[in-house]
């Protein structure tokens, strides 16, 4: 692996750190799977390129994506909070709906920000990217470790612990899901409009396994900092995703065992469930072995 | 203890990371020109457009290796490709489909390495280039758009009384869209109405066609990955409706479409090909002109145009090479 395939990774690792963040927050902190991500992704991509293309500030154009993958994320919550809707049929419902609003959005599938102002083009020097975003995710982590940590943020958390007693200390479980959902579409889709700014372009395909990756990333990171401290967790997340990326980069430099670039899914799937079976099986062992003696 | 560093599931993933690292460094690395190729998913007009690249570099007596990975349609996947590429010192990149293009121009950051495209319909507005004539940068190519006026006159030679055409296209793909806007355009002066009919997945390609059949009088499907992957699903609808299907992909006339006019993918292929010869033999990529498809091909089915109870002209069936049995 060259250096510049390294912090290609690191820098992509980064950047779907946040994703990553928004994931960790549905699926492990509401305890909610969520596949409304597969098209907030894109959406954040779509709305900060079709903004920038026409003229908006960078700026501007990143925050109203990010406001947009909240709206996503609360029409996902609405219908699972207030009509029942299962919850892993309301985050598809969302999804594919989401595939028609960004061609609308965008009026064509694919957008170039080649030679556009970006958020990026302020940091020109060498890994002025890499720089960039490693703020951002500071500045992110910082925020959200300082929410989950606030009142709101455990309450959100009890939520997904034990969603039977929360309401007994006066936890209202639909809002807190709803502001879980809302939190962590944004995230995804400031990550998708980050992106689509580095990388020069918006493409209506490119939402396509963001949940699979994020989660793969998520549970990368937990098996490895196996903490229970929000900020280690957090960390986790970040490291999760970056060493998704760093794998990513070596499998694409090998040829063993007759490995190849289109592997990579079975790859991906293989090792969250490895990663999900791991600690059940340690558990059945332990009392198999508990039940002998 | 629960929580235990040298845990089954972290050694499981050291020893992964650490065969990958090994099996990298017992790469050897030649200094030999070196041709990277990245593809945008595998798809048969893409992979002809790779083969005709790869036969001309072989056939050339450079020696020269040659790199391939396929984004397999993951924008993200093919920024990873692209940056691995960059780093490898590559002679010359190669893009072959739109977004892929656009990734390894992203990667290039400094503009060291030669980019070549191919298969991108419109590299204006993918922001490839700023200039056909001289693109002025490192990035250079081919597109595949040949002139529709060319494939409605064609149309017109087979079918006298056509003025309804229906398009069945992929809302996601940007060649698609690039080539409606084209056709659009066109078909007003030439006294033609097109019908377009959406799909977003091969799924949903039998609705399109069926929703076209009492209203065009023919089917044309233009480089559209999605239409030509259900290619079976449309023949069988729009025969059964006597309505012929037209192609740009020459293959598909194997597949009962009544004929075709394309470019030929594979030809595209070595007009790459030989600019990326002509730039490994120095010269500015800068200054290279972006090449169209030189060679449109024609093929007609007659035993198709037999079902369909269409008589085509002498002239044309001269011209165009025929599918003997489908």
């Amino acid at each position: 692996m060259n250096s510049i395939q390294f912090f290609g990774a690191l820098e992509m690792g980064l950047f779907f750190s946040l994703i990553t963040l928004g994931i960790y927050l549905t699926f492990r902190v509401i305890n909610f799977p969520d596949l409304t991500v597969d098209g907030s992704f894109p959406l954040g991509a779509a709305v900060s390129a079709s903004l920038i293309v026409s003229g908006v500030h960078p700026l501007t154009a990143t925050f109203t994506a990010l406001l947009a993958g909240g709206f996503a994320g609360f029409i996902t919550g609405y219908l699972h909070v207030r009509w029942k809707i299962l919850g892993l049929l309301a985050g598809i419902l969302t999804m594919t709906a989401l595939y028609s609003i960004n061609l609308r959005i965008m009026g064509r599938p694919n957008i170039a920000l080649l030679n556009e102002p970006t958020l990026f083009s302020y940091f020109k020097a060498s890994q002025g990217v890499l720089i960039a975003i490693t703020g951002i995710v500071i500045l992110v982590v910082f925020l959200l470790y300082r929410f989950l940590r606030s009142q709101i943020g455990l309450a959100l958390r009890a939520t997904g612990i034990n969603p039977r007693v929360s309401p007994s200390y006066g936890i209202n479980i639909g809002r807190m899901t709803l502001l879980g959902l809302v939190i962590s579409n944004s995230l995804v889709a400031l990550g998708g409009a980050l992106y689509a700014q580095a990388h020069g372009f918006a493409d209506i395909s490119m939402g396509t396994g963001t949940l699979i990756t994020g989660l793969a990333s998520v549970i990368v990171g937990e098996s490895l900092l196996p903490k229970k401290q929000i900020s280690w967790i957090l960390f986790a997340c970040v490291l999760g995703s970056i060493l998704y990326r760093v794998t990513i980069a070596l499998a694409l430099n090998t040829k063993i065992a007759g490995l190849q670039a289109s592997d990579l899914n079975l790859i991906t799937a293989v090792l969250v469930i490895l990663a999900m079976l791991l600690p059940k099986v340690r558990q059945k062992i332990r009392l198999d072995s508990g039940a002998k003696s | 203890m629960n929580h235990k560093i040298f845990s089954v599931g972290n050694l499981t993933l050291v020893l992964i990371i650490s065969i990958f690292f090994y099996s990298t460094l017992t790469h050897a690395q030649i200094k030999i020109p070196q041709v990277s190729i990245i593809q945008a998913i595998e798809h048969p007009a893409l992979d002809a457009t790779r083969k005709g690249i790869i036969d001309t570099l072989r056939e050339s007596d450079k020696n020269i290796q040659i790199d391939f990975q396929s984004a397999q349609g993951n924008a993200a996947l093919a920024a990873q490709i692209a940056q691995k590429y960059v780093g490898s010192n590559a002679s010359v990149l190669v893009g072959i489909g739109t977004f892929v293009s656009q990734a390894l121009v992203a990667a290039d950051q400094k503009r060291a390495i030669p980019i070549v495209f191919s298969s991108v319909t419109d590299p204006l507005s993918a922001k490839l280039v700023k200039n056909l004539q001289k693109p002025g940068n490192v990035v250079t190519g081919v597109s595949n758009f040949i002139d529709p006026s060319i494939q409605f006159e064609f149309f017109k030679k087979i079918l006298p009384r056509l003025t309804k055409i229906g398009i069945i296209y992929s809302s996601g793909e940007p060649n698609s869209i690039a080539l409606n806007e084209k056709m659009r355009k066109i078909s007003e002066p030439m006294e033609l109405e097109l019908i377009f009919a959406p799909a977003n997945s091969t799924a949903d390609v039998p609705q399109a066609t069926l929703s076209l059949t009492n209203r065009v009088q023919a089917i044309f499907i233009n480089n559209d990955n999605i239409a030509l992957s259900a290619l079976d699903s449309i023949v069988k609808i729009a025969t059964q409706n006597k309505i012929p299907v037209f192609c740009s992909d020459t293959d598909s006339v194997q597949q009962g479409a009544l004929a075709s006019i394309g470019p030929n993918q594979y030809e595209v292929g070595k007009q790459a090909g030989n600019m990326i010869l002509q730039i490994l033999a120095g010269e500015n990529p800068g200054q290279m002109e972006i090449l169209f498809p030189q060679k449109t091909e024609l093929w007609i089915n007659p035993l198709q145009a037999k079902v369909l109870k269409i008589e085509i002209p002498l002239d044309l069936l001269m011209k165009a090479k025929l599918v003997k049995n489908p």
